[in-house]
């Protein structure tokens, strides 16, 4: 619901450039700027007197204005409509659907590791008969020793790149349970406008963060069943059905992780409790990317040191 | 050369047919999978950044997939470096085989001739 003779602005999505996961933002958007804008109406403002100290009224007084020297600011007053989608729009853009970029290089990585293991002992021990031959012969070759470090060479390949798609898979799927919560948290923020301005009564609603640490084993085993490297079933469901479900995992077991409540007696402690809570959700996802980033920094150091594949050899002795 | 004969012909055939060109296929499909990877747009991985708030989290997301996306491409070339050395690796065999049976054709051919000589009833001349 929007303030008295307002409508929802159904072009906040797109101007505040959001993505549609967050679905209260027209409201959050007419709610903001009604506050922000005491002059286009009757109702909620701050009365300055001449001491400087201030008090919120419900309602416009045109006899208290003639009768105090009082000035009118918003309850708001100093904040930007923006502030109120900031980590939103931090959260907005990446594309986490089946067929994007996400999808592919995820798809990509997690086929790369299963074919490489697919044919990895195959290719070393099928050669087994084969090196027989070399051996008794008048060759020479270290196809034993080459295909021993091919077979090093891939496994190690194949774990780099399965736990890369852990990583991407814990990307976005950290980006997915942080919309989830900042979006309750932009719901509860409009509920508590309802409250306090339909009801005039105090809001209270509790905000919980994604439990974010739950992320990483999960998607660890959605990719890799558990650390072996058998592709797990969701896989084959595509990138989107992964992420919901890794962010799904998350989701749940938050129950432990409030961060704050959307309460308040005045305007301006409610929104702050908001703007506190959404800057917590943004906080906690960007730690968890961090912590991405040191997982890709070991994943390199692992990858340089992989000893080169040797040439082949192969002539007479 | 007798003890290298050991193995027939067809196992280092069949062993190129069903694992050797099994795998190179397999890596030609990863390569060419992960080749197309490299070139995306990250654009649609970090989101936005239009506030302080957002700049914080939108550079630590670009700072961590710009390593993502180095060692991305160190694992594509390790691949390639993989496919290439296994298709020398096939090709050598092959070399080997072609020598292998050439080989195993003088030998029956010598066989053959002193069955003749012997009166046996399968001489070649």
């Amino acid at each position: 619901m929007a303030p008295p003779d307002r409508k929802p602005d159904l072009d906040a999505p797109e101007k505040y450039n959001l993505d549609l996961d967050f679905h209260h933002s027209p409201e959050i958007s007419v709610w903001a700027d009604w506050l922000l804008h005491p002059e286009q109406h009757d109702y909620w403002r701050i009365y300055v007197y001449p001491s400087g100290d201030k008090e919120e009224f419900p309602r416009r007084s045109k006899q208290w204005e003639q009768e105090n020297p009082v000035t009118t600011e918003s309850v708001i007053q100093g904040l930007y409509v923006e502030q109120f989608f900031d980590p939103a729009q931090g959260l907005s853009g990446q594309k986490l659907g089946d067929a994007t970029i996400m999808h592919l290089t995820g798809q990509g990585l997690i086929n790369a590791s299963w074919r490489v293991e697919d044919w990895s002992d195959r290719l070393a021990g099928g050669f087994e008969d084969v090196r027989k031959y070399w051996d008794n012969s008048t060759a020479c070759t270290n196809a034993g020793d080459f295909l021993g470090a091919i077979n090093t060479y891939a496994k190690k390949h194949a774990e780099i790149t399965a736990q890369m798609a852990v990583v991407l898979l814990r990307y976005a799927s950290t980006i997915k349970a942080s919309r989830q919560r900042l979006d309750e948290a932009m719901k509860q923020l409009v509920d508590a406008f309802h409250t306090k301005h339909y009801a005039s009564d105090t809001p209270t609603g509790k905000i919980l963060a994604a439990a974010i640490s739950v992320i990483a084993a999960t998607a660890l085993t959605a990719v890799t069943a558990g650390g072996s490297s058998v592709v797990a079933p969701a896989v084959a469901a595509g990138m989107a059905t992964l992420v919901d479900k890794v962010a799904g995992a998350a989701l749940e077991e938050d129950v432990k992780q409030e961060i704050t409540e959307i309460k308040g007696q005045s305007w301006r402690s409610i929104v702050d409790s908001y703007f506190f809570a959404q800057a917590e959700i943004l906080k906690r996802a960007g730690d968890e990317v961090g912590a991405l980033k040191s997982e890709i920094t070991k994943l390199k150091a692992e990858l340089a040191r992989l000893a080169p594949i040797p040439e082949l050899k192969v002539g007479p002795c | 050369m007798g003890a290298g004969f050991a193995v027939a012909p067809q196992t280092i055939e069949d062993y190129v047919k069903n694992v050797v060109d099994k795998a190179i296929t397999d890596m030609t499909t990863t390569a060419t999978e992960l080749q197309a990877m490299t070139h995306a747009s990250m654009d649609t991985l970090v989101g936005q950044a239009h506030m302080p708030g957002s700049t914080r989290f939108t550079t630590t997301s670009k700072e961590m997939l710009g390593e993502f996306f180095a060692l991305h491409q160190q694992i594509t070339a390790g691949q390639q470096d993989m496919l290439n050395k296994i298709v020398g690796f096939r090709d050598k065999l092959m070399q080997t085989k072609d020598t292998y049976l050439r080989a195993e054709d003088e030998v029956l051919h010598s066989f053959r001739r002193i069955e003749g000589l012997f009166g046996g009833g399968h001489g070649t001349a």
